[in-house]
């Protein structure tokens, strides 16, 4: 299937020949974006960015890369919405944002808002995350950034730690491993907060996957850590009981050449001391983010590609 | 053709009875009564699976104030798959709502409209590979309860299970059609 004016709306359904063409794409910007140059690819392109929930990191990566490409950008976010389009209809403010932009990269708390907005859109919609649904470009990054990293995505084991019932981070990525060959996926987490078992059952058969009942660091070939938020307990003894820490003792329980992710933001998951070690790889996925988005963004509105 | 059903001789729940009067033991009418009433104008859904009348009748909006004589039978041994559920419904017709929201748990039913005794249709109801607009989705956070009309696609024939087209839930037909979730 074509990039080329196609909406981003979910990983579920994103084909490995869709993965990997954006995959080569972003490795053909990736220079641009770490020396901060730009192209002028998408010159007299209008990318929209609809925030209607704060996501500071996300906007900034998506404007950037819009910006590194030559196009000019519009749109919302944090404070602003509030005046700008409260009280009107997410469809109203689709089509009146349709009419200025070539593409809209939206966020909004509410699931299938994105798929919304892409049926009433002639523009190409972007999803940049919707409630506990999907965020399908920081899959493509964490897919990028494991590539990256280890050389390859085939036969790797993946570890996902923490949220794993309202993570959408972790939902994207789980389907869009799914189209590699011969990957496992490790789960841990805490009782209340595990792999939603509609997930389970469509990846089975397509993924292999294994619960880890213990806190154990040592299989992983990636370990991707994410957050628990405390108001996912009514019992704070519970959230004691259950959130996680890794610090060097931790760490030294990894292999040697695994390599340690978070989608951030991170609230004490893992200590800064481990931010120097070689293996934490976070702050390069998250600068990842960067090409990753210019290579989606000119996919889809370059017909040159 | 008139109503013929192959469950005469169980035990089924009827929605209205008359009283029977004491000590006047009148043969033919009363043990017809004892039956199945037969419904001048209305429905008669059949080959419900068993077990799922009261629940069908939820989804048709037949409530206790329903003021047309409802009969139930649950699991009669049917001639043809095992037990099945059968409601009689006097003075109702089916709006294409109501039968949708019905077909999602009652799959391979018979819908038979009764005019004057007689059955003057009769047809299986079908779930439609996209369902739209006709009940919402349980996902408090899915965007289709906020604004614009929901659509679910069918994944799964058997069990019957849909996949809301926006936050990608996947669903028992069942769960989607509880009255909580009626459209509207
Ligand atoms: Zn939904």
């Amino acid at each position: 299937m074509t990039w080329f004016g196609r909406d981003l709306v979910t990983a579920r359904g994103l084909g490995r020949d869709d993965i990997e063409e954006i995959l080569r794409e972003a490795d053909s910007f990736s220079s641009i974006a770490r020396e901060k140059r730009s192209t002028d690819t998408l010159k007299g392109k209008v990318v929209a960015t609809l925030f209607f929930e704060p996501s500071t990191r996300t906007r900034f990566s998506f404007q950037t890369a819009a910006m590194r490409l030559g196009a000019r950008r519009i749109g919302f976010g944090d404070d602003s919405v509030t005046s700008t389009v409260k009280g009107e209809t997410l469809s109203d403010t689709i089509k009146v944002i349709d009419a200025c932009a070539d593409c809209i990269v939206i966020r909004h708390p509410l699931e299938g808002a994105a798929q919304a907005a892409a049926n009433v859109s002639e523009a190409p919609v972007i999803n940049a995350g919707d409630g506990a649904n999907q965020h399908p470009t920081q899959a493509l990054l964490d897919l990028y950034t494991i590539r990256k990293e280890k050389g390859t995505i085939d036969g790797l084991k993946i570890l996902m730690l923490g949220d794993l019932k309202y993570g959408r981070t972790v939902h994207s990525l789980a389907y869009a491993l799914s189209q590699f060959d011969d990957v496992e996926l490790l789960f841990h987490s805490p009782p209340a907060l595990r792999m939603p078992e509609q997930i389970t059952n469509e990846l089975r058969g397509q993924i292999k996957m294994r619960e880890l009942s213990s806190f154990d660091l040592s299989q992983a070939d990636v370990v991707y850590a994410t957050r628990i938020q405390k108001e996912r307990f009514a019992d704070p003894e519970e959230y004691r009981k259950y959130s996680y820490h890794i610090g060097t003792d931790e760490l030294a329980t990894m292999k040697t050449d695994a390599i340690l992710m978070h989608p951030f933001p991170r609230v004490g998951e893992i200590a800064e001391e481990v931010d120097a070690d070689p293996r934490a790889a976070y702050f390069r996925q998250e600068a990842n983010g960067i090409c990753v988005r210019m290579a989606v963004l000119n996919k889809i509105l370059s017909r040159k590609g | 053709m008139t109503e013929k059903h192959d469950d005469k001789h169980q035990p089924q729940a009827e929605g209205k009875t008359k009283p029977q009067t004491e000590g006047k033991a009148v043969h033919g009418a009363d043990d017809e009564q004892l039956r199945v009433n037969k419904i001048e104008n209305g429905i008669v859904l059949d080959h419900l699976p068993p077990g799922s009348a009261l629940k069908v009748l939820d989804a048709l909006g037949v409530t206790a104030e329903f003021p047309g004589t409802v009969s139930i039978l649950m699991k009669s041994p049917s001639s043809r798959h095992g037990l099945k559920d059968l409601v009689k419904i006097e003075g109702k017709a089916l709006g294409k709502t109501e039968l949708d929201r019905a077909a999602l748990l009652a799959p391979h039913s018979t819908v038979n409209v009764i005019k004057g005794f007689k059955v003057v249709e009769k047809y299986r109801v079908s779930v439609a590979d996209e369902v739209k607009d006709v009940v919402r989705c349980p996902n408090n956070k899915c965007v289709t309860n906020a604004e614009g009309k929901s659509i679910f696609r069918v994944e799964e024939r058997n069990p019957l299970k849909l996949r809301c087209a926006y936050c990608e839930r996947l669903y028992h037909a069942a769960e989607l059609a509880s009255p909580a979730h009626a459209q509207g």
